[in-house]
């Protein structure tokens, strides 16, 4: 007697055999590691724990009203929503966001970005100097913002002691309310900002300057360029995709500002320095309402998300990237 | 047009005990309307040359003069040259249009309607009117050659300098550029100073060649006049592909004699003292096959490369290893014992210290000459 199955049944076997393997471990592995999903799981699985899942548990409560001083919790719906939209204090902080930002970009991206050409004369001319300049830059934006925060605000210190009024004291001039005053407050607030982030913007432009061919240039001079044809013409085109990442890298980053601001100002004098993620984190942690601040979380992810597609809009970047 | 003069050029990288001297008092010249190549390996100094003529370096020392006048310190654009580089250096955010029109907007006061006019009538010389639309990324290498070589064209300037401008290409689309920058050359009629480190290219576009080395010219000559009457050594082994047979041998009364090979002194190398060594060269296509024992030397073929219409074929004479190349496939055979001749004017004798050729021959082949009957004892 033969034990051979007839046709039909020898084929059905085959496929059987082709989708489950022969199902031995080593092939159970093999056919594991090639399917790309193993490949993803890790970062998938940080993302999910660490990003999504805190994500969607702020939207939930969002449409509660969680305090940290209640073990009780309730669904208000979109009533956090209600009364955040219809405080004055929200388009406050909103204003002094979109100021603090909007300082915060120009100058960043301005500095950052004199800071790397003046960077890679230095380097291409083989100066002394430019490794210094980016250790001392790049170490200000090492140190965390809250420890920056407050070097500023002993810097700015409205006495004799603060070492900027002191100075500005010895030329003759009144002490400055850099703190205090309003105006100077947010200008302060700004500049310290920019102080610490332009470090991080340099380093990029630096880099996309290296990456820069040295022949463009040559060809530019030949052709006749001078030095700010060839910035307008070769190194800003040039440049265009790392201005891009930068001024999103830089929007986000400042639309979330929250540290540096918490111990330079808290905030105040009043409101006038009170940006949303300090907002958010007041009504937190000092009026204790989490589903409040929830709230206010997810209209700053909201209007993060927004700025963020408006960019894509108006670069055109389709051919850099 | 313009003629171009380098006189006594010296430059200098790095400061102290870091000083590189890349170009060592360097004379040459080139005539109104002269295809001049030079030529060497890397490290040479022909590129720095060309640097130095565009103004993208500063010179050390010495003078560069186009058509009498110094520009030493002339700026790039004030120079009336233009420049085609290895890697094309297109623009890449601009069309090829903008790529050829954007000299002409730095330097002249034309119009938009004027410029794109040039640029149109250099295109239809280039062949590349369907690509003035183009941006760089979406041309092909030959096509984004073209359009540099269209940007240096349409300014119209005095002297064109190219550095390496078809090593990018692959090797047929760079031998077929070959002759089309050559016919443009011919056709325009401009100063060229063209930059290789291929031999080929030297021979076969050139008007004039310069031999470089280690920043010191060796030989500026017509290619046929480099390849047949080098001055030294180096050039002798610089030009012609395969290489040219170097051995060491000792004259000896009327003869010359090496390892395994005797070859009767050339009568231009009478002079030549007796007992002294020499470098004997003798280029592989000089070579001909006679039958073993008989000849100037006995070997054994050991590799044979056919090519064609010609084979190379790779001997071991004594200790050395020697390159014939012979007509077609099948005139010798890997394994065999074969004798190997030359006449005596294709023989180069060079000092075997300072490399320096001695008893040069006097004409190149095909010049009436009474020196030299074809014959092995001239």
């Amino acid at each position: 007697m033969t034990t051979e199955p007839p046709a039909a049944e020898r084929s059905l076997w085959a496929r059987l055999r082709r989708t489950v393997g022969d199902g031995t471990v080593a092939d159970f592995v093999d056919r594991g590691v090639s399917h790309p999903l193993f490949w993803l799981l890790p970062a998938l699985l940080f993302i999910g724990v660490f990003q999504l899942y805190p994500m969607v548990e702020v939207f939930r409560m969002s449409l509660t009203d969680t305090s940290l001083i209640s073990s009780q919790e309730s669904y208000v719906w979109l009533e956090n929503y209600r009364r955040l939209l219809g405080s004055e204090r929200f388009y406050s902080t909103l204003r002094v966001t979109a100021i603090y930002s909007v300082g915060s970009i120009v100058l960043q991206l301005g500095l950052g970005l004199g800071l790397a050409l003046a960077i890679d004369y230095g380097v291409r001319r083989g100066l002394r100097g430019p490794l210094l300049t980016r250790v001392v830059v790049l170490s200000a934006w090492v140190v965390p913002g809250i420890i920056i925060g407050l070097v500023w605000r002993i810097m700015l210190l409205e006495t004799d002691v603060g070492v900027v009024n002191n100075a500005l004291g010895r030329l003759g001039f009144e002490v400055v309310p850099f703190l205090s005053d309003a105006g100077m407050a947010v200008v302060s607030v700004i500049a310290a900002g920019a102080w610490r982030g332009t470090a991080f913007s340099m380093i990029m432009f630096y880099a996309g300057l290296k990456r820069v061919p040295e022949d463009l240039y040559r060809a530019a001079k030949v052709d006749g360029a001078g030095p700010v044809a060839r910035f307008r013409y070769v190194t800003l085109p040039q440049l265009k995709p790392v201005v891009f990442v930068v001024t999103i890298l830089v929007t986000i980053y400042s639309l979330n500002s929250f540290d540096l601001i918490f111990a330079l100002t808290n905030g105040g004098p009043g409101r006038a320095t009170e940006v949303i993620a300090l907002a958010m984190y007041k009504s937190a942690f000092e009026s204790y309402q989490m589903g409040m601040a929830a709230a206010t979380a997810v209209v700053l992810l909201v209007v993060t998300l927004t700025v963020t597609a408006v960019y894509f809009r108006v670069f055109d970047i389709s051919e850099e990237i | 047009m313009a003629r171009l003069e380098i006189d006594g050029l010296r430059k200098t990288f790095g400061r102290g005990e870091d000083r590189i001297e890349a170009v060592s008092d360097l004379s040459l010249s080139a005539a109104d309307g002269e295809f001049l190549v030079l030529v060497g390996p890397s490290g040479c100094g022909k590129s720095t040359t060309l640097n130095c003529v565009a103004g993208l370096e500063s010179v050390t020392d010495g003078e560069i003069r186009i058509d009498g006048e110094v520009v030493n310190d002339r700026r790039p654009e004030d120079r009336d040259i233009a420049m085609v580089f290895q890697n094309y250096a297109l623009y890449p955010h601009m069309t090829a249009a903008e790529n050829m029109a954007f000299g002409l907007k730095m330097t002249t006061g034309l119009s938009a309607a004027e410029r794109r006019d040039r640029v149109e009538s250099t295109a239809e010389l280039l062949d590349i009117g369907e690509l003035l639309e183009k941006k760089p990324r979406s041309l092909s290498g030959g096509q984004k050659q073209r359009v540099a070589l269209g940007r240096a064209i349409v300014r119209d300037p005095a002297v064109f300098l190219m550095d390496e401008p078809l090593s990018n290409l692959d090797a047929s689309l760079r031998s077929t550029m070959r002759t089309e920058i050559q016919q443009l050359q011919d056709d325009l009629g401009v100063t060229t100073v063209y930059v290789t480190h291929d031999q080929t290219e030297a021979m076969t576009m050139a008007d004039r060649i310069a031999i470089l080395r280690e920043g010191e010219l060796q030989q500026i000559g017509e290619p046929l006049d480099c390849y047949y009457r080098p001055k030294n050594e180096f050039v002798a082994g610089f030009i012609g592909e395969p290489a040219m047979n170097t051995v060491r041998v000792t004259r000896r009364g009327d003869t010359l004699v090496g390892d395994a090979l005797e070859y009767p002194v050339p009568r231009r190398a009478d002079g030549l003292p007796s007992g002294e060594p020499f470098t004997l060269g003798i280029r592989p296509e000089a070579i001909e096959i006679v039958e073993a024992g008989t000849g100037a030397a006995t070997g054994t073929v050991e590799v044979v490369e056919p090519l064609g219409e010609t084979s190379h074929a790779y001997l071991t004479v004594a200790d050395a290893t020697v390159t014939v190349t012979t007509d077609g496939p099948g005139a010798v055979e890997e394994g065999e014992r074969v004798g190997i001749d030359f006449p005596a004017q294709r023989v180069h004798l060079f000092d075997p210290d300072t490399g320096a050729a001695v008893a040069r021959r006097e004409s190149l082949p095909g010049e009436v000459t009474e020196e030299y009957p074809a014959s092995r004892h001239d």
